[in-house]
C-alpha cells in the first residue's frame, strides 16, 4: 500500500509529520522492524538520504540499540516497530531504558483508530502495558496531534530525568492528509511538566553541603549515572581534585571518572571491590550524586552507609529518589552539572581561604595504600593452574582497550568481571544494562554504540547464556557492516545463577547447564565459531590462556564483526561478593571464604582512624610509619 | 475519634490535565508502589480540559512523601496538594439503604436520621435509603449505630472531596 500522497504539496499526512519532526530535531538514526501497522511511515523513509534506518532482527533488538546509541551519544535514540506482537516485543526494552534513565523515542504502528478495542488483528493495548514502563506514553487519535505529540515526546524524553517515551501510532492516522500548513506546533506547552533543573534553594542547600563536607572527617562520593547523563564528568573530575577525597562509584558510573584517577576507589556494591565498600561502610558523610540507592549498592539498609551512622547528601535531578530508599539529611533536587559547577565555585572561593584547617591527610593517606595493598589477585597476573579464568581475559582486555574504544556488556558474570576488573578512561564508554539486568542487551546496544562512534572499537563483553538471547544480530552485523569485537566467556553455565547455586543452593545446578554429559563426553551448542560462519563472519575459539591476547587482537585487526569464543573456568565465581540483603560482615572474599570485610582488610595496613588527632596508625610493629600528630 | 493503631490517613488533591488514561495512570502507580489507596474521587474541575481527583491514602510520612513526589512526576497531573483537615474541609456523601427490623420500626431509624441529619430519599414498606453527608467518621458511626436498629442492605460511598479553607485553592495560575 503506498502512502496517499496530498494533493497540495504543502501539507503532510502524518508519517511525513513524523519525519519532518524527527528531521528537524535531528534524530534520523532509526532502528526498527516493519509490519502490518508501520507501513506507511517505512513507506515514508524509503530511499530518503537523510535518514538511516537499521533493520534489526527482533523488536527487542531495536530498542536496546536505540539505547545502546543514547548511551554512547548522549543523544535521543529512536525504534519503531509494528503493532501488536511488534510493540509487546518492545516492552522489555522500554523497561530497561526507563530504569537506566535512558532518552528514547519509541513508537509502533496501531491498527486503525476505528478497530481499536474490537480485538482487531495484530491488536494490542499498548497504552496500558507500557505504562508501568515508561516516563511518559501517548495514544494520537487525530493528524492534528501528530506534531504537538511527537515534539513533546522528544521534549519529555531528553529532558529532566530522561526516560523512554512510547507513542501509540494508528495506521488511518499516519495516512491521513493533516491539511495544515504548520502542522507541528513552535512551542510546548507543557502544563504539568517542569523538569526539574536548577533553583536558587539547590544553590543554597550546596552552601550547607560544603559546609558538611568541610567537617566531616571520612567523606566519600558515590557517584551515579546521572552525573553522565548530565555530561558532568569534568566538574566532578574538578570536585574530586578541589576536595581530595575518595570516589566510589556504581555500576552506571562506571567510566565518569578514570579508574586510573589516584581517588578513584572503584565499583561499589554486591561485586564491588572491597576497598570501596570498605570506605563507604567507613565513611561519615556520604555524597551520592546522580544514583538511586539499588539494593544492589546498598545491601542491608539499616548498616548503610557508615554502618548505618554516617550523614547523607544526596544530589538527583528526580525529587523522587531523594530519600526512597536511604534516609537523607541534605537533599539537593538538581542536575548534576548544575549542582556541581556551583559546588566547584563556591569551593574555590572557600579553599582560597588560609585559615581553612588542614584536615583528611590521613585519610589520603588510607586511599593510597589502599590501592596499593589491593592490587589485582594473583589469579589473573599469574594465571591459574589450568584452563582459563575470566579475570585474565579482563587482565588481557585491560591491555588492549584503547581510551576510546567503549566496553558493552552482556548481563550476569561477564558484566561483573568488566565492572570490576576493566579500566574505564573515558564517559560514554561502559554501557551495560544496570536497573533491569536484561540478557541480550548487549549486543544490539553495542550495534547502537558502534552507529554512535563509528571511529571506536566496541568491544561486547558476554557470556554464552547472554549472547544467545540476541544472537540473531549477527545478520544485522553483517547486512549493515557495523563492526563489533563480541568476546563471547563461555563457561557453558548460566555462571551467575549457577554461582548462587553454589552458593546458596547447595551446589544444586538446576537448569543452568547449558550443554550436556554423553557417555562421558562433554557436549555444547552451538559451536559459536560455526555460527558466525553461518552468518559469513569469522571468529577464533581459544582455549589456552597464552592464547588470548591473540585472539583478541585478531579481533581488533578485523574489518567485520570478529567472535572471540574464550572456554573459560565453567565453575569460576565472580568474586569478591556481598550475599543480597547482606552487610559487610558477611563478604566472600576473593579467594571464595565468607567472612567479614573487616578481616579481609585485617591483612592490609589496619587503620584506626582516631579523628580528634588524626592520627594515623598502621598496625605493624615500625614507629616511624606511624602518621604524625597535627 | 482518632485511633492510635489505625494507620495514619490523609489526603492529596490532584489538578490533573484530563486525558484519557490519566485515572489508569494514578492508580497503577499505586498499585505498583504497593501503596494502599483507600478512596477515589475525581470528576470536572471549574476549568475545562482539567479534572480534580482527591486521592484518600493510607501510610506513613515516607509513603506521604513517595506519593507526593511520584504523582508530580506524572506529565498529565498539574498540581499535587495535601489536604489536613485543619486546613481544609471535607465532605463525603454516602447513600444507605436499610431494612428495617419489626422490634425498632422505622422510628428508631428515624431518630438516627435526626440526629444526623440525614435525608431521607427513598422509603418502601420495609425499606429505607438515607444520604448522608458529613466526615468520613461520621458516616462510618452512623452505619454502625444504624446498625443496631435495622439490616444494613447496602452502602455506597461518594469517597471524600474537599477544598483548602479560607482564600487558598489550588488552581492553574
Amino acid at each position: 500500500m503506498a502512502t496517499k500522497k496530498p494533493k497540495d504539496e504543502k501539507t503532510l499526512t502524518g508519517t511525513g509529520i513524523v519525519k519532518k519532526v524527527l528531521k528537524d530535531s535531528g534524530n534520523t538514526l532509526l532502528f526498527g522492524y516493519p509490519g502490518g501497522a508501520i507501513m506507511p511511515f517505512f513507506d515514508e523513509i524509503h530511499n530518503d538520504p537523510d535518514i538511516t534506518h537499521i533493520l534489526m532482527r527482533h523488536e527487542q533488538s531495536a530498542g536496546h540499540a536505540a539505547e545502546g546509541f543514547a548511551a554512547a551519544s548522549g543523544k535521543l535514540g529512536v525504534c519503531m516497530t509494528t503493532s501488536g506482537p511488534g510493540a509487546t516485543n518492545l516492552i522489555t526494552a522500554l523497561a530497561n531504558a526507563y530504569y537506566d534513565s535512558s532518552p528514547i523515542l519509541a513508537f509502533s504502528g496501531q491498527v486503525a483508530t476505528h478497530l481499536i478495542g474490537n480485538d482487531a488483528f495484530q491488536e494490542a493495548d499498548l497504552i496500558g502495558a507500557t505504562m508501568a514502563v515508561t516516563k511518559h506514553n501517548y495514544l494520537i487519535k487525530d493528524v492534528k496531534d501528530v506534531g504537538r505529540v511527537f515534539k513533546e515526546a522528544i521534549h519529555i524524553a531528553t529532558t529532566g530525568r530522561p526516560g523512554p517515551v512510547f507513542i501509540d501510532f494508528p495506521k488511518d492516522i499516519q495516512l491521513t492528509d493533516s491539511k495544515q500548513k504548520h502542522p507541528v506546533p513552535d512551542r510546548i506547552n507543557l502544563a504539568g511538566y517542569n523538569p526539574n533543573i536548577y533553583s536558587k534553594a539547590a544553590s543554597r542547600q550546596i552552601k550547607y553541603a560544603l559546609d558538611m563536607i568541610m567537617k566531616a572527617k571520612y567523606p566519600v562520593i558515590l557517584a551515579g549515572g546521572g552525573i553522565s547523563i548530565a555530561n558532568a564528568h569534568s566538574e566532578l573530575e574538578e570536585l574530586v581534585n578541589q576536595l581530595k577525597i575518595p570516589v566510589v562509584y556504581t555500576l552506571k558510573g562506571k567510566g565518569i571518572i578514570s579508574d586510573d584517577h589516584p581517588y578513584t576507589l572503584g565499583l561499589i556494591g554486591m561485586h564491588g571491590r572491597m576497598r570501596s565498600n570498605f570506605a563507604v561502610a567507613e565513611t561519615d558523610l556520604l555524597i551520592a550524586i546522580g544514583c538511586r540507592f539499588s539494593d544492589r549498592i546498598t545491601g542491608d539498609l539499616n548498616q548503610f552507609p557508615g554502618q548505618g551512622g554516617a550523614k547523607v547528601i544526596h544530589i538527583d535531578v528526580d525529587a523522587a529518589e531523594i530519600g526512597k530508599n536511604v534516609p537523607v539529611d541534605l537533599p539537593i533536587v538538581a542536575d548534576a552539572k548544575m549542582a556541581l559547577t556551583e559546588m566547584n565555585s563556591q569551593l574555590r572561593t572557600r579553599l582560597a581561604d588560609p585559615k581553612l584547617p588542614k584536615s583528611q591527610s590521613w585519610w589520603h593517606r588510607w586511599i593510597k595504600d589502599i590501592k596499593q595493598s589491593e592490587g589485582i589477585p594473583n589469579i589473573v597476573k599469574k594465571g591459574p593452574r589450568k584452563g582459563i579464568y575470566p579475570e585474565k581475559v579482563m587482565y588481557e582486555l585491560n591491555r588492549i582497550l584503547k581510551p576510546d574504544d567503549v566496553v558493552v556488556t552482556e548481563v550476569g558474570q561477564n558484566q561483573m568481571y568488566a565492572a570490576h576488573f576493566l579500566n574505564i578512561a573515558k564517559p560514554r564508554c561502559f554501557i551495560t544494562s544496570g536497573g533491569l539486568g536484561t540478557m541480550g542487551f548487549g549486543f544490539p546496544a553495542a550495534i547502537g554504540a558502534k552507529m554512535a562512534r563509528q571511529k571506536s572499537e566496541i568491544w561486547l563483553i558476554a557470556g554464552d547464556g547472554s549472547i544467545q538471547m540476541n544472537s540473531h544480530e549477527l545478520a544485522t552485523v553483517k547486512q549493515h557492516r557495523i563492526k563489533v569485537n563480541i568476546v563471547i566467556l563461555n563457561n557453558k553455565y548460566l555462571g551467575m545463577v549457577r554461582q548462587w547455586q553454589e552458593l546458596f543452593h547447595d551446589k544444586r545446578y538446576a537448569g543452568t547447564d547449558l550443554g550436556m554429559e554423553n557417555n562421558g563426553k562433554s557436549e555444547y551448542w552451538p559451536d559459536f565459531i560455526k555460527l558466525a560462519g553461518a552468518y559469513g563472519l569469522n571468529g577464533r575459539k581459544v582455549n589456552d590462556p597464552k592464547k588470548v591476547m591473540d585472539a583478541l587482537k585478531e579481533s581488533r585487526e578485523s574489518k567485520e564483526t570478529f567472535v572471540v569464543e574464550i572456554n573459560t573456568e565453567p565453575e569460576a565465581n565472580v568474586l569478591p561478593m556481598l550475599p543480597p540483603g547482606g552487610a559487610l560482615n558477611s563478604y566472600y572474599s576473593v579467594e571464595g571464604k565468607q567472612e567479614s570485610i573487616y578481616n579481609c582488610f585485617r591483612r592490609l595496613p589496619r587503620v584506626e582512624a582516631e579523628a580528634e588527632n588524626y592520627v594515623f596508625k598502621v598496625d605493624v610493629k615500625d614507629p616511624k610509619k606511624l602518621g604524625k600528630k597535627r | 475519634m482518632s485511633d492510635p493503631d489505625k494507620t495514619p490517613v490523609f489526603l492529596v488533591a490532584l489538578l490533573v490535565e484530563d486525558h484519557p488514561g490519566v485515572t489508569m495512570k494514578i492508580a497503577g502507580m499505586f498499585a505498583r508502589r504497593g501503596i494502599n489507596l483507600s478512596s477515589f474521587t475525581g470528576a470536572a474541575s471549574e476549568k475545562k480540559g482539567f479534572s480534580r481527583i482527591i486521592l484518600k491514602v493510607e501510610g506513613d510520612h515516607q509513603v506521604f512523601e513517595q506519593i507526593y513526589k511520584q504523582m508530580n512526576k506524572l506529565i498529565e497531573v498539574v498540581k499535587v496538594k495535601t489536604l489536613y483537615p485543619d486546613n481544609s474541609t471535607l465532605r463525603e456523601l454516602a447513600l444507605v439503604k436499610v431494612t428495617l427490623k419489626k422490634e425498632y420500626g422505622r422510628a428508631a431509624v428515624m431518630s438516627l436520621n435526626e440526629i444526623f441529619r440525614n435525608k431521607v430519599i427513598d422509603v418502601t414498606r420495609k425499606t429505607m435509603t438515607m444520604e448522608v453527608v458529613g466526615s468520613s467518621d461520621k458516616i462510618d458511626s452512623f452505619i454502625e449505630l444504624v446498625g443496631e436498629r435495622a439490616v444494613v442492605r447496602e452502602v455506597a460511598r461518594s469517597g471524600t472531596v474537599a477544598l483548602y479553607r479560607g482564600e487558598d485553592s489550588i488552581f492553574l495560575d
